[in-house]
């Protein structure tokens, strides 16, 4: 009834196309203040919907709008009842975080019929806005991708009254893009994001059939009247700056090519501008363009006195008229820096620095000169007793010198480059450091590949939390704040002494217990520049910490863009960091590629997240193809490791019925290989504690290290660039590849990113003739002059060595496949009458935490208390149980009673009665020693004296109940350590 | 030989009277609005002045506006009811004939076209003059010579 309701409210207001009208020569005065004449003229519409329900919204708000042929007009009305109470958190421009403010948005979708992109502008009561472009993201699934790039020259001004506040807002028709099949019937949506009430409330004036305003394709249709897209069919390409010196003076000339598809010559007021990206100082100069309608020209405008700086360069074209208009835009980010001589260094690839256990400590460094070539140049090494010269007769304009390093002391030099021109001296310098040998060094090659002690290092490993030592994983992500540099030494100890694992940490420490940030608070202190109080707290906890062998790195931020840090914080810290312990490098990790463009300058290796989603329909949040997107911007900006999802996130897909799955191992092993066919040079996964309750992911990433340890020197080579051409059957764009050689030797791997069967047509770059190898020896592939074929099951990895030794160490694929399914069968033993076997994680929450009706073959479990930890602080630990995990490695899936219980016990609570006649209990280092099991009053004691981690307790007269409660009278721990299973009590319940 | 060097004679004869026939003046010829806009309203006279230079011998005789389409609104010939003419790259729009000039000596003028039923957009209307040997003009020693006003037309 719901629905009918909903789509009935839909039909009605969403068939209907209301009207934005034209007034010509109108216009509102952009204050906030809705008394201008012109909207005094119009109506309001109203009444907002609450998103979800079609009902109006509890507190109300309106709209009115027009045009003039140039701006889009609005003025909002939100009614607000708790002025005092409205979220106003400060957020700068283009902050994902505006909308968790009482805030507006207005979005506007010119492709009403298709609606594969929009426009959506968030404005918040504080004047922050943040304006978006979505685009459809291709899987049919009606989701938008939103990025930044687009300027919508909102004008827009929004005022406070005692009972509400108002909006108003100027959008440029010009700074949309349009093609010869938009209308003047366009979809329109006002929303707004009231917190000011205690809890979100989202309305709209649309009824929009779910809580979301992501919904362009229900948004209401909208007759904007007098819209012509042929007025503004430009398209600006080859859009470019070039620097320009003359007479000592710097300008900046702007150009592209603009093409007129309008069919009416266009005479254009070009602006070219200049906006400085820190102060937001402008500068900029205009020259009058025209072009006949459907041609094409090249046209530059000169910007004079832009010095140098962090810009972002506008090429604007408005109309010559009475009041210029916007007609089209192009921007982008450009850094304006004059360097009349430029040093580099080729060598030493890594921060400048010669580590001793690089075997290659050339100093090889290039000179370029930007204006006169020709010229004497002199370069000079200096340090402390030390000084060599090498001599240029005649600069090319691009030379190269070299020193060799190892033959240099330990210490600090200065590489400097000068020159004489005109009677003036030019010179630039640079800081070489040759460090004395530390164990554990890190350092990374021109490739990206990390070297520690000189020796080749491929990060495989997990994020926050980590199993038993194995030989496959050798990095740990540990996200602790510490309370002491001593507990941080130890940490780090731990995990090198005991798991052969190298750590990285956060540097940010405050150092006090409790898991607090006070000095770094997050994000109120990471707004602006390191505090001298930061500064300090950094040098005293990274001159001690640098100094263990088993650190690898540091880790800067976890998705600093979801907390609007500033991105120049991170860049002071990394500088800071990098002098202080020139040993081990910084890591980022970025959810998105927006949020990588912001803050790779903080660090030496992003580390996105790229996490798939993964639903029990096979279905995906992100496409299957978008960890190598992630690895392709990553790796043009730094070099570069990535974090693969291995748990199950999230629990409920956005329709709240479709349950969340762990990636399966073809899901592992697309994500892990896209990301190294694409230069990744690390892995580190997302995550130990929350995966391990699922089968995949106890066996999967065991298995991929197995790969990771037998072709390490493979997986580290960059990809053959256009290595491969494939051809597939059917036709599939996203079919991804990479060709690694190594000593002359093929590893190919090769991802069908598709949910169908694939026919593969390969063509190598290298014209290999022979045989290549899938894993464990599977299929043996003939290969003539670099030609192949092969088919791909749905979601297909392949991995083909020509090496067949290499291939032989390795488990088979379906190998492994099967050892999942057997475990997974495992988990629900037949006869057991509590058991649930693999659960979905969302299961884990509803039986849990009693949200939820029980499936008719759920246990109820309750006890006398529950000892838990942050994973399961929702869920419990009860659950846990009951999954089939007899000896899980995690403590997270056991349970502990807390210290304060005296007389502990869990209780299972049958959905009807069946006769007992076996209880089985499953102890962690046999630490349950005694107790008794109690069915109808009848006491079944048990004792456990050899300390056996299977305790299995007989009943029997088979007693007939639906209530089985087991009390645990004796027990002890080996240890103290909390995050350890071997010091918690039950693992796993069997009833039969 | 006699033959043939009279022949020769005969044709460079033909050559230099052919040349010396198609051999045209140069005339420059420029326009400007007159006033400070370069934005009209629709149905007001667009004004401009005319200046040029020409040999002794030649005048300004006449003038007339014509629209190339690529250089006018898409929408121009049917705003104002007239058709297409010519081939692309040279379609064009006739809206007014020829203005003819007195015979006074001046070597500028003022010429001036209504802009009714122009719809709004930007124009680069052509502008040509005829500039005619005097003091008894020959069509055959005539010469045309184009330059462009920019200008606009908004409501």
């Amino acid at each position: 009834m719901k629905r009918f309701l909903l789509s009935t409210a839909f039909f009605l207001f969403g068939a209907a196309v209301s009207a934005m009208p034209f007034l010509s020569g109108k216009s509102a005065v952009i204050d906030g203040d809705l008394s201008d004449p012109v909207w005094k003229s119009l109506p309001w519409k109203g009444d907002f919907f609450e998103l979800g329900t079609g009902k109006k919204a509890p507190v109300q708000t309106r709209f009115k709008t027009f045009n003039d042929g140039k701006y889009i007009y609005f003025a909002v009305e939100c009614d607000e009842p708790a002025m005092a109470k409205i979220r106003k958190n400060l957020y700068s421009r283009d902050s994902s975080l505006i909308w968790m403010n009482d805030s507006l948005e207005v979005n506007l979708v010119p492709d009403s019929t298709n609606v594969l992109s929009y426009y959506k502008v968030t404005i918040d009561t504080n004047g922050a806005f943040s304006d978006l472009f979505g685009q459809d993201d291709n899987t049919g699934r009606d989701k938008f991708l939103f990025n930044g790039g687009w300027d919508s020259s909102i004008r827009f001004k929004t005022k406070k009254y005692a009972d509400k506040w108002t909006m108003e807002a100027a959008i440029p028709f010009g700074s949309m893009d349009y093609n010869t099949k938009h209308t003047d019937i366009w979809r329109v949506h006002v929303g707004r994001t009231r917190w000011a009430g205690g809890k979100v409330e989202l309305s709209g004036s649309s009824p929009l059939p779910r809580k979301d305003h992501i919904m362009p394709k229900y948004f209401n249709k909208m007759k904007v009247t007098s819209f012509d897209a042929k007025k503004y069919l430009f398209d600006i390409e080859e859009f470019k700056g070039e620097l320009i010196r003359k007479d000592g003076k710097q300008s900046y000339k702007i150009s592209a090519t603009v093409h007129n598809n309008s069919g009416s010559f266009k005479i254009f007021r070009l602006i070219g501008a200049m906006v400085d990206n820190k102060t937001g100082k402008t500068y900029q100069s205009s020259v009058v363009i025209n072009l006949p309608g459907s041609s094409y020209k090249k046209f530059s405008v000169v910007v004079p006195d832009v010095p140098n700086g962090e810009y972002t360069m506008y090429f604007d074209l408005a109309t010559n008229r009475r009041e210029p208009a916007l007609q089209k835009r192009a921007f982008q980010n450009v850094s304006v820096l004059y360097i009349p001589m430029q040093l580099s260094l080729k060598r030493p690839a890594y921060r400048n620095n010669i580590y001793a256990t690089m075997k290659d400590k050339t100093i090889e460094a290039v000179i370029e000169l930007r204006e006169f070539s020709g010229i004497g140049v002199y370069v000079e090494l200096k340090g402390t007793n030390f000084r060599q010269v090498r001599k240029i007769a005649k600069s090319t304009g691009y030379d190269i010198v070299k020193f060799d390093g190892s033959k240099l002391a330990n210490g600090r030099y200065t590489l400097t480059a000068s020159c004489v021109k005109d009677g003036k001296k030019l010179s630039t310098s640079l800081q070489i450091r040759v460090l004395p040998y530390q164990k554990g060094e890190v350092y990374l090659d021109a490739r990206g590949v990390p070297f520690i002690d000189g020796k080749e290092f491929l990060s495989y490993g997990w994020y926050a939390s980590h199993g038993e030592p194995d030989a496959r994983y050798n990095t740990y992500l540990n996200t602790a704040r510490f309370s002491s540099l001593k507990s941080a030494q130890e940490s780090v100890r731990k995990a090198f002494n005991k798991n052969q694992m190298r750590s990285m940490v956060i540097p940010f420490q405050d150092l006090i217990p409790g898991w607090k940030w006070i000095i770094f608070k997050d994000p109120d202190t990471r707004k602006k520049g390191l505090t001298e109080a930061q500064k300090k707290k950094i040098r005293e906890f990274v001159s001690v910490i640098s100094k263990e062998e088993g650190l690898l790195g540091y880790y800067m931020a976890d998705e600093p863009e979801c907390r609007d840090n500033n991105p120049a914080w991170y860049e002071e810290a990394r500088e800071l960091i990098a002098e202080i312990d020139p040993y081990h490098p910084t890591f980022m990790l970025n959810w998105g590629i927006d949020g990588m463009r912001r803050y790779y300058k903080g660090c030496d290796i992003l580390l996105p997240d790229c996490y798939p989603q993964y639903f029990e329909d096979g279905t995906t949040g992100k496409t299957r193809w978008r960890p190598s997107e992630y690895a392709k911007v990553a790796t043009s900006l730094r070099p570069s490791w990535m974090m693969p999802q291995a748990s199950c996130w999230p629990d409920l897909a956005a329709d709240r019925k479709t349950r969340g799955v762990a990636p399966d191992y073809h899901d592992q092993r697309s994500q892990i290989f896209q990301a190294l066919a694409n230069n990744i040079k690390g892995i580190n996964i997302y995550t130990f504690y929350d995966s391990q309750r699922f089968t995949e992911a106890i066996f999967g990433p065991p298995a991929i290290g197995d790969i990771f340890l037998a072709a390490k020197p493979y997986l580290l080579e960059n990809s053959v660039p256009n290595g491969v051409q494939v051809k597939t059957t059917p036709a599939f764009n996203y079919f991804q590849t990479g060709l690694k050689l190594h000593n002359g030797k093929i590893c190919l791997i090769a991802i069908n990113t598709s949910m169908q069967k694939l026919k593969v047509d390969f063509k190598l770059k290298k014209a290999f003739t022979g045989t290549l190898y899938t894993e464990g020896c599977a299929q043996a592939i003939t290969v003539k002059n670099g030609v192949f074929s092969d088919t791909f099951a749905p979601n297909e990895t392949k991995i083909y060595f020509s090496d067949k030794a290499i291939a032989q160490k390795l488990t088979p694929v379906s190998k492994t496949l099967k050892t999942i399914a057997d475990f997974k069968a495992s988990r629900k033993r037949k006869g057991n009458l509590v058991g649930l076997g693999d659960m979905f994680s969302i299961e884990y929450q509803l039986y849990g935490a009693h949200q939820k009706k029980y499936k008719a073959d759920t246990p109820i479990i309750t006890s006398s208390s529950d000892s838990r930890f942050y994973m399961t602080g929702k869920t419990g630990s009860l659950y846990y149980l009951v999954d089939g995990l007899r000896a899980p490695n995690r403590p997270e899936y056991t349970w502990k009673p807390d210290g304060k219980d005296k007389n502990p016990f869990v209780q299972f609570q049958l959905r009807k009665k069946a006769p007992v006649k076996e209880v089985r209990l499953y102890t962690p280092c046999g630490n349950l020693q005694a107790g008794k099991v109690v069915i109808n009053g009848k006491e079944y004691p048990y004792e456990n004296k050899d300390k056996k981690t299977e305790i299995i307790i007989p009943v029997k007269d088979k007693a007939m109940t639906d209530t089985i409660r087991i009390y645990c009278t004796k027990f002890s721990y080996p240890g103290k350590d909390a995050v350890d299973v071997k010091n918690r009590l039950l693992s796993e319940v069997e009833i039969y | 030989m006699k033959k043939f060097l009279i022949i020769a004679l005969a044709l460079v004869t033909t050559f230099a009277c052919f040349a010396q026939g198609t051999k045209k003046p140069k005339v420059t010829f420029k326009t400007t609005l007159i006033g400070e806009k370069a934005v009209f309203k629709p149905g007001e006279d667009i004004q401009f002045k005319m200046e040029f230079k020409a040999p002794e011998n030649y005048r300004m005789a006449a003038w007339v506006a014509l629209a190339y389409t690529k250089n006018v609104p898409a929408d121009f010939a049917k705003a104002i009811n007239k058709k297409v003419t010519g081939k692309a790259p040279y379609q064009c729009v006739r809206f007014m004939n020829y203005q003819w000039l007195p015979n006074n000596g001046k070597k500028e003028y003022i010429g001036k076209f209504s802009t009714k039923d122009f719809p709004e957009g930007d124009y680069k209307m052509s502008i040509t003059g005829l500039f005619r040997e005097k003091p008894k003009g020959n069509v055959k020693t005539d010469v045309y010579q184009g330059a462009d006003l920019i200008f606009s037309i908004e409501k």
